[in-house]
């Protein structure tokens, strides 16, 4: 007997049309996609130019990967991997010095500060590159939970599986990042 | 998003503004991942060498023809088509006496030669993205 397959999702459904090369389908992934893939980079990086070649990037591996990837699973976090890994290789080629580890000089950057902002701080005219900034001032073990969250607003479940974590450690390093945004804010006033 | 409670930070970043992705963006992904452009330039140079065979074959078959008396026997034919009906089997008899068969397959073979280059050169299937 047969056993019953499970509908394919819409990512599923073009992921096997791509391989079929239809026409169509794999521009189809792109445009689903390109939006929050590009605005996560673009907060990782900071920079349109450097964001736009890592998500182009990042959808030419897609493509070169489409007969590995399993239709049956969320495409999301397997195209967030792949960017973050990326801007990570950008953001180790822009420093002269080597970064540290990943959660090693993470500490010094820890500072409790939980006093909420001033109200007057959102109605900043340069509120948009105040946000930028100090994301763009953060560790990137920070930046990028930050980015996920609010730039490619993906779920703690979605951030623990791209991040390798799980979505406990991936809520207790975003609450972290916010303590860190809200003192880069606070310094910046 | 979760249904915690919105903090100062999430309300704050609630208004980061989501930039537009680059206009070019998914043409540029399209163009780097469709097959590559086909290659035209061994088509065309397969084409020029059809021509120059199928205009030596055609010469030396006339040279031959002109030599022989096989001018003489297609007038004949080409005069008295009923020829054909009446006595096929001398028709071809004579025929295969005076044609140059080797001349007329290799200008046989580089006339399709020819119209498949100039089908690859000219009727390229469009790409698919």
């Amino acid at each position: 007997m047969q056993a019953i397959q499970p509908a394919l999702s819409a990512d599923g459904e073009h992921i096997v049309a791509a391989r079929r090369r239809q026409p169509g389908a794999f521009e189809a992934l792109v445009r689903r996609h390109q939006s929050p893939v590009f605005n996560f980079c673009l907060r990782m990086l900071g920079r349109a130019d450097d964001a736009a070649d890592v998500a182009q990037e990042t959808f030419v591996q897609l493509f070169s990967h489409l007969d590995r990837i399993d239709e049956r699973e969320s495409l999301s976090p397997w195209l967030f991997r792949v960017a973050r890994n990326r801007c990570i290789d950008v953001i180790r080629r822009r420093r002269t010095v080597p970064m540290l580890p990943a959660e090693e000089g993470a500490d010094e950057f820890e500072a409790v500060d939980d006093e909420p902002l001033p109200d007057e701080l959102a109605e900043r005219a340069d509120l948009q590159r105040l946000l930028a900034e100090a994301i763009a001032q953060l560790p990137p073990l920070y930046a990028e939970v930050v980015a996920l969250r609010y730039a490619a607003d993906r779920s703690f479940a979605e951030i623990g599986i791209i991040l390798a974590c799980d979505e406990g450690a991936a809520r207790v390093r975003f609450h972290r990042a916010k303590n860190l945004l809200r003192k880069v804010l606070r310094d910046s006033l | 998003m979760s249904n915690q409670p919105l903090d100062d930070i999430d309300r704050l970043f609630a208004r980061l503004e989501r930039a537009a992705v680059p206009a070019d963006f998914t043409a540029r992904v399209v163009a780097r991942t469709g097959p590559p452009p086909a290659v035209v330039w061994p088509w065309a140079v397969a084409g020029l060498l059809a021509v120059a065979l199928l205009g030596l074959a055609g010469y030396l078959a006339g040279v031959s023809l002109a030599s022989s008396n096989g001018l003489d026997v297609i007038e004949l034919l080409l005069g008295d088509t009923s020829l054909l009906a009446t006595a096929p089997g001398d028709v071809l008899a004579a025929l295969n006496e005076v044609m140059p068969w080797q001349l007329v397959a290799l200008a046989g073979g580089s006339a399709v030669l020819l119209v498949w280059a100039a089908g690859r050169v000219f009727f390229r299937s469009p790409a698919v993205a």
